[in-house]
């Protein structure tokens, strides 16, 4: 049977071995592919002779690729790909100047490559997907391999350089090499290689054996990949293609050059980009523009994408695909729906820009994009119904613009502040108010205490401190670092609006801001230690101190209490955790009507969680005691401070949440010229262009965005708790207070609200017996809630007040509410009861 | 009103408290610093620039503290004081050791 020459059983389900085929000694051509064969390469087939080509990809074949192929001298083509074969390239391959197409791509080859340098007819190499180590260096030689258009290595382990000798060749047209383990730059020999079309270098460090991994699971780029991207590469005349994420590269886009006019396709994601996106790009519209995750600042220009561009060439490609489509389909019988709308759908663009710190107003060109992602930790402004975002944006949703968030519930405060301001001063303009007013000046001197009465001096004392030095630090914000803020945010800002965060210390870069902030901020605290210690100094002299617990009672009680205390630490820490947990992931997963319902639900929580069920579960411990103020202190400033700054270092994507979950893999295409018909001679008679995906699995590269999104996330909670506890708490209990005394004795309402008021505020009639001295003491007053909320407000003013100013002053204004408040309440239960004649104290 | 005068009558203990809150403050006001101060330098010089802050920063306390009580030793022996409270220690009782533990010198020891 010497007179077969073709053996053609591809396409179908064949089972089994690769059938012996050594009796057809005039066969050139074996092709099996897309079958179920299963076997080895049989070694036997090197006696055929005069066989040019084999085709047996994507089948289930194993073993190695035998050895006694080296006696076949006139293979021209190998496509072996897609299958399972083990072992290694044999050296041979590089020792035949007759092969043209080597396919060993997607089978499970280790060891290193051969030089291939021999290989002078070599067209297309593909060995992509293998496990192949080593340098590519010396496997390729430019000058000998004249024909050479396609090298795709990508996902093995290719260690050393990219190899620059290859990139001389002026007939390379596709270089895929993503995935592998190489080190260095991106070679400005790249632009030496004037007939590329496709440059594929995603993820250049990132195959899981060589990277530098957390315990999580992600990994860092650890700078095994440095430099920036050569400018050159955007004008090379036949560039289509250009992906270079997952790099870590730093630098900018070029500016001022001429982008080729036949790339279509930018894809620089994961990397440390920064500047302005050159006009160039943003004029022009663009099939794939990956620029997101990076630190491109700056705006978008209002004509984004509106450049008239033709995009003829890609349409000719995509028509070319689909000729291709139906010439196989009337080659082969089989069906194949040719749809010309999939001409839309792959001309259908995508932009990505999130991850960036871009601002100002987004362009409308974007609106008609549908595969659009912009939004995301850029600080972009919009109307107040977003109607001028990206509808088809994948995080419109949880949007929020500029700082809205933070806005809409400072101007809330604001004009309740202005509302109140007004209400007093028309109030004291009224005669009949006069005496109101009269009165709660007595009721608030009252609280001032007397020698005779040294607990109520103590809490004039202290609210005196809480509220001095509120103004106190607040004043120094107001001289000191609201300019700095300002000043540090027009010349060291990461975004070009910033909005209400131009007042703060967030979103800032640099030596010099670093400088200011670490100077202004341990003056801060300096002067904060001073004027305590002056404080107490001055309390000191005027001998207002009581004796301190001693130590052994405080740590036998702490002995006693431990059980209790480290249940009453584990139920705080869970709960709070937990509810900061959702929080964040509300602000940053889910939609901006459900994170304002989820704000205010926090700012109620962290009042009463810290006020009332810590305070209870205290108390019902034995921990009410004076000497565990501290550690109620110390309980809310967790709450308050520690836990949502860990919280959103967790959960936030500016923060460390891609270091513990590792994100995503970030899968890509590009288009090759693919050979699909093989004439006689084995040359490759018809080329079609055929898209192929591409993936890696991207680094985890730190913003050093993480303490601005622990402001931008947590200050609007913090205005809404300034207006519970300045506004709605004391309306609230007005409210209730007129309720009760409105109400009937005996009735439903007044016994439900003389368990839920205080007994400060309803004062309770007093019977001779409960006001003997033989009766047992009651409490009406918790001053340890009082001072943990002072410190708590005192805290909050010390951290995210002192790092965005605005917050200062609300919560400035609440400890002076707060402290007058109390101050006026005291006085009037002290006014209401010195009055009564059976009062044993008086 | 004597009851509500001892129920504020806990407040007598201000000094240790207030002293307690205010390194409480100071100490998480310097790791929330470290924050915004590394991220400030890191995003100009990158990680391997900027590393030292995430260690000096969060002992910032420490040096304030040590301050702290430096001045108030040399400002006490500068009165005269020092020989009446050790004088004080020696015959008093255990509650000025806790004093010792639980503050800084330069509040408790007034």
């Amino acid at each position: 049977m010497y007179w077969v020459y073709q053996a053609e059983f591809q396409y179908n389900d064949f089972t089994g071995p690769i059938p012996r085929f050594t009796e057809l000694s005039s066969l050139d051509a074996i092709a099996m592919s897309d079958n179920y064969l299963t076997g080895t390469l049989a070694a036997d087939i090197s006696q055929l002779t005069v066989l040019g080509r084999m085709h047996v990809e994507s089948n289930y074949i194993t073993g190695t690729i035998p050895e006694d192929w080296s006696d076949l001298q006139y293979v021209a083509n190998y496509f072996l790909s897609d299958n399972l074969l083990t072992g290694t390239l044999p050296a041979y391959f590089g020792q035949r100047s007759s092969i043209a197409f080597l396919y060993v791509d997607q089978n499970m080859l280790t060891g290193t490559l051969p030089s291939l340098a021999n290989a002078t007819n070599l067209v297309v190499f593909k060995a992509s997907t293998n496990r192949l180590v080593g340098s590519l260096s010396d496997v390729f030689d430019a000058a000998g391999q004249a024909f050479l258009t396609t090298v795709v290595v990508g996902d093995n382990q290719f260690t050393g350089s990219l190899p620059e000798g290859l990139f001389t060749s002026e007939s390379l047209q596709v270089f895929v090499a993503h995935s592998n383990c190489f080190h260095g730059s991106i070679p400005a020999a790249l632009c030496r290689a004037t007939g590329l079309s496709a440059l594929v270098l995603d993820g250049l460090s990132s195959a899981k054996q060589c990277r530098d991994q957390y315990l999580t699971g992600s990994y860092r780029i650890s700078g095994k990949i440095y430099g920036s991207i050569p400018a050159c590469l955007f004008q090379l005349p036949n560039v289509t293609s250009l992906h270079l994420s997952g790099n870590g590269l730093t630098g900018s886009l070029p500016d001022n050059v001429d982008i080729t006019q036949t790339l279509y396709d930018i894809t620089v994601s994961h990397n440390v980009l920064t500047g302005a996106i050159p006009r160039q790009i943003q004029e022009r519209p663009w099939l794939t523009l990956d620029l997101s995750y990076n630190r491109f600042s700056g705006t978008l220009r209002s004509d984004f994408g509106t450049q008239s561009y033709n995009f003829s060439h890609i349409v000719a490609q995509i028509l070319k695909e689909e000729d291709w489509l139906k010439y196989w389909q009337n080659l082969t019988g089989l069906f194949v729906d040719v749809n010309r709308s999939r001409l839309t759908i792959d001309l259908a663009p995508t932009v990505l820009l999130v991850n960036n710190r871009l601002s100002g107003r987004i362009p409308g060109a974007l609106h008609a994009i549908h595969d659009v992602s912009v939004l995301g930790t850029n600080l972009f402004t919009c109307k107040i119904d977003g109607s001028d975002l990206p509808p088809y944006d994948s995080g419109l949703a949880n949007f929020q613009c500029g700082s809205s968030a933070f806005d809409v519930p400072y101007y809330l405060w604001l004009s309740v502040c202005t509302m109140v301001g007004v209400c007093a001063y028309v109030m004291s303009r009224r005669e009949q108010a006069a005496a109101a007013v009269e009165r709660t000046q007595l009721w608030f001197a009252r609280s001032r205490g007397d020698a005779a009465t040294p607990g109520l001096a103590a809490f004039t004392d202290w609210t005196d401190f809480a509220s001095t030095a509120a103004v106190a630090i607040f004043g120094w914000i107001i001289l000191a670092l609201i300019p700095v803020c300002l000043t540090l945010s027009t010349e060291y800002g990461n975004f070009t609006y910033e909005y209400a965060w131009s007042l703060s210390a967030a979103f800032l870069s640099g030596t010099v801001p670093f400088a200011v902030e670490f100077i202004v901020w341990t003056t801060t605290l300096s002067l904060l230690c001073a004027g305590t210690a002056l404080y107490q100094r001055r309390t000191a002299t005027h001998g207002g101190t009581n004796p301190l617990p001693a130590l052994p009672e405080v740590l036998s009680v702490v002995e006693n209490e431990l059980l209790v205390f480290t249940l009453y630490a584990t139920m705080d820490v869970a709960v709070v955790v937990s509810v900061n947990i959702a929080y964040v992931y509300i602000a940053v997963y889910k939609s901006s009507g459900l994170l304002t319902m989820m704000q205010v639900f926090m700012s109620f929580f962290k009042v009463l969680w810290t006020h009332v069920c810590t305070s209870r579960a205290l108390r019902q411990s034995c921990f009410s005691q004076a000497d565990y103020l501290s550690l109620q202190i110390f309980v809310a400033l967790l709450n308050n401070i520690v836990i949502p700054c860990c919280v959103v270092a967790v959960v936030s994507p500016n923060c460390f949440y891609d270091a513990l979950v590792p994100a995503p893999a970030v899968h890509s295409s590009y288009v090759t010229p693919e050979c699909k018909v093989f004439g006689y001679n084995l040359d490759c008679m018809l080329y079609f262009p055929q898209r192929y995906g591409t993936f890696f699995e991207p680094p985890f590269i730190y913003s050093y965005q993480c303490s601005s999104s622990m402001i931008t996330y947590y200050a609007p909670t913090f205005v809404n708790m300034c207006l519970i506890s300045s506004f709605v708490s004391p309306t609230a209990q007005l409210s209730l207070l007129w309720v009760y005394n409105a109400s009937p004795r005996g009735g439903i309402a007044r016994r439900v609200l003389e368990v839920v008021l205080p007994p400060l505020l309803r004062l309770p009639t007093l019977s001779a017996e409960s006001s003997s001295p033989a009766a047992p003491r009651r409490s009406f007053y918790n001053v340890n809630t009082l001072v943990t909320s002072m410190v708590s407000f005192l805290g909050i003013l010390m951290t995210y007040g002192v790092v965005f100013p605005p917050l200062a002053a609300a919560v400035t204004a609440t400890v002076l509410c707060v402290s007058v408040a109390e101050r006026v309440k005291v006085g009037r239960f002290v006014d209401a009861y010195s009055a009564l004649p059976l009062t044993a104290a008086q | 009103v004597s009851d509500i005068d001892a129920d504020m009558a806990e407040l007598g203990s201000l000094p240790v408290v207030l002293t307690n809150a205010l390194w409480m403050v100071v100490t998480i006001s310097c790791w929330f610093y470290t924050l915004f101060l590394f991220d400030t330098l890191g995003d100009a010089v990158g990680f391997d620039g900027a590393y030292w802050v995430l260690i000096v920063m969060p002992l910032m306390p420490v040096v304030l503290y040590f301050a702290a009580a430096v001045i108030s030793v040399r400002s006490l022996g500068a009165d005269g004081r020092v020989g009446a409270i050790e004088k004080d220690k020696e015959g008093s009782s255990e509650g000025v050791e806790m004093c010792d533990v639980v503050s800084n010198p330069v509040f408790a020891e007034l």
